[in-house]
């Protein structure tokens, strides 16, 4: 009898291993800014976190949406060249916006939004718009003739703007200062605006995976990534085909047509801003290799980046090669920018 | 008619009995080990065992449902219910078919007992809590049963030493369980 | 008089049979989760919701050479999956950009129809990744 009791003991003990588990991370999926929305947290409180990050998610989308009616940016492209009123959040973002535009020449342009419809991208009606209409829409985009003064925008004549193109960005800002705000790890990324927290469970660096553009399939690498924002813009990501030829969703705001330059993918990582980085992959992939490089060694802005050519080969700034792991099952030169 | 008289107090006295000991059970921290809100160690089954061998299966069930529905009531707690109901009830069938068998001691039938008011707590679980995690956790009960069960049943037994010359067990105890 | 005994009071080996059976059934179940929780890890799954809702959850290495799955009523996305890749094969949306995504084959990667939000992602298998950029 005894030794039956010690057997019992020892397989109950055994047995109530299987009860352990890890604690698992939690995560929430939502659409919005007319994208996918994911977040994940993997140590903290997650159910009020992620409920909040929703709701501060939705809050932005109402506030910067062009599509949505009573936005502020809509308020502000209905206003014609009158002034408009808007909360200081959206002036902010605007004037960063400005500011990001003057930096690059132009490549990155809020302004570009009556070109953007001209191609029915805003309405995912695709369609080629003659050289006519876009002579005619060109001289609009200028974000030079944007007015601030305080909460107060005048946009000039015939223009229009969307926030698209750095308002995912700044949602990844607002998201890690939440983050940040409830003590929590875990990532977040917001339609490919990437955020990831100081460090994982276990200290190591998050493992950021970046898409391969010529390969839907694989990867180009792996960044090993902690407290950093990054976004990759690409043609590859949205683009349609008329009459045999490809056109994709990054315009040229000098141009008005896709940009052309010789990148296929553009990665800007940033350790300060989401804004940034979203802007500036923009402006990068706008701009092609030898300005883009240029622009960095500049230091102008701090980030690093990494560029895909559309002759095989993939550019990394110093900052990064360190932390970039490349993927073996591809045929990309690798190059050190200096 | 004395021995209606008789079987009916031995039914309240016992479901008391039963009662009492829910109650005292609650203050063993087992959710603590078993993060089973709800989580009984089942000593009401003593009751149980005891009522099926003496007063056969008809009055422990009545026992069985009468302190289920008091001692949720009494704790204010309707939610418990669902798992001494379960509980109790897996417990009750599972001993009146191990009764059945004449070579199985009273350790037999309780832990036999044990084993399936713990089946009954985890579906209970797993109704209440609306995903299939519980489970996770039968193993460990299910080898814990052996304990709480050879309990139960040495105690029952304490029982029928107890009663054995008891007036009240001398008129009902020849009724008919064989 | 004592009356017969209703019932054993003594342990018998019989009683060690139900113990041992009842141990059995412990370490069986506790060694059946342990194996599932083992191999559920393993393997590549691809996750399809529509609507935030998920609709269906299908191992890869469970498909036989090919299976389509059709999401919405009336369909909307029908998803086309192999062992050890998956895409969008049709879509009613106009863009038709989820289609043109093509292939996706690594946990992490997701294929989306935004106008009639449908996601289609790939989890589990042995991931070394967190989360894609530009995906």
């Amino acid at each position: 009898m005894k030794r039956l009791i010690t057997l019992c003991l020892a397989l109950v003990l055994a047995l109530s291993l299987t009860a352990c588990g890890q604690a698992k991370p939690q995560s929430a999926e939502i659409f919005a800014m007319d994208t996918i929305m994911d977040f994940t947290v993997t140590s903290g409180d997650a159910e009020p976190l992620l409920s909040e990050a929703q709701k501060q998610i939705y809050r932005l989308e109402n506030l910067l949406s062009r599509t949505r009616e009573d936005s502020d940016v809509s308020r502000i492209n209905l206003g014609g060249i009158q002034p408009v009123d808007v909360s200081q959040e959206t002036a902010d973002l605007l004037q960063k916006a400005v500011d990001y535009s003057a930096l690059t020449d132009g490549a990155f342009d809020v302004t570009i939004a009556p070109v953007m419809s001209a191609w029915g991208f805003t309405k995912d009606e695709q369609r080629v718009p003659s050289q006519t209409e876009l002579d005619a829409l060109l001289p609009t985009v200028d974000s030079g003739q944007i007015i601030l003064n305080g909460p107060t925008v005048t946009l000039g004549s015939g223009q229009l703007i969307d926030l698209g193109g750095i308002a995912k960005g700044y949602a990844s800002d607002r998201m890690a200062a939440l983050y940040q705000q409830y003590n929590a790890a875990g990532f977040v990324s917001l339609g490919g605006n990437v955020w990831v927290s100081a460090a994982k469970p276990d200290g190591s660096p998050w493992s950021v995976a970046i898409q391969d553009p010529n390969n839907s399939a694989g990867y180009l690498g792996i960044l090993h990534l902690s407290d950093t924002f990054s976004v990759t813009s690409g043609g590859y990501q949205r683009n349609f085909t008329q009459n045999g030829k490809t056109y994709h969703h990054i315009i040229d705001p000098q141009t008005g047509y896709p940009a052309d330059n010789g990148l296929i993918s553009v990665t800007i990582i940033s350790s300060q801003s989401g804004t940034l980085c979203d802007a500036l992959s923009t402006a990068m992939f706008v701009m092609g290799e030898e300005e883009a490089t240029d622009f960095w060694r500049s230091g102008v802005c701090t980030f690093e980046m990494v560029l895909v050519t559309d002759d095989g080969r993939v550019l990394l700034t110093p900052g990064v090669a360190d932390h970039f792991e490349s993927s073996e099952d591809n045929d990309y030169v690798y190059e050190t920018i200096n | 008619m004395q021995n209606s008289t008789r079987r009916l107090t031995l039914c309240a006295i016992l479901t008391a009995l039963a009662l009492s000991l829910s109650y005292m059970e609650q203050f063993f921290p087992l959710s603590l080990i078993i993060p089973l809100p709800g989580i009984k160690l089942g000593l009401a089954n003593i009751v149980t065992v005891f009522a099926l061998c003496t007063l056969g299966a008809p009055s422990a069930c009545t026992i069985l449902i009468a302190r289920c529905l008091l001692g949720a009531l009494f704790a204010g707690n309707m939610n418990a219910l669902i798992f001494s109901l379960l509980g109790g009830i897996s417990a009750l069938l599972v001993e009146i078919l191990l009764l059945h068998n004449r070579r199985l001691s009273l350790y037999g039938v309780s832990i036999g007992g044990a084993a399936a008011h713990n089946i009954g707590q985890v579906a209970a679980a797993v109704l209440t809590l609306g995903n299939t995690a519980p489970v996770a956790y039968l193993p460990l009960l299910l080898g814990v049963s052996l304990f709480t069960g050879s309990l139960t049943g040495f105690i029952a037994g304490l029982l029928f030493y107890a009663l054995h010359n008891n007036s009240l067990m001398k008129s009902s105890g020849n009724s008919s369980k064989s | 008089m004592s009356t017969k005994p209703l019932i054993k009071l003594k342990p018998t080996l019989w009683d060690g049979a139900v113990a041992v059976a009842i141990l059995a059934l412990a370490v069986g179940l506790g060694a059946f989760m342990w194996h599932q929780s083992q191999t559920a890890g393993d393997h590549l799954t691809c996750v399809i919701s529509w609507d935030g809702q998920v609709v269906q959850t299908v191992e890869l290495s469970k498909v036989e050479k090919y299976m389509t799955v059709s999401v919405g009523k009336p369909t909307v996305c029908v998803v086309e999956l192999m062992p050890n890749q998956v895409r969008m094969k049709s879509s009613d949306c106009a863009s038709q950009a989820c289609v043109h995504t093509g292939w996706i084959s690594r946990a992490g990667q997701s294929i989306v129809c935004l106008p009639n939000r449908v996601v289609v992602e790939l989890t589990g298998g042995t991931s070394d990744v967190d989360v894609v950029l530009g995906g």
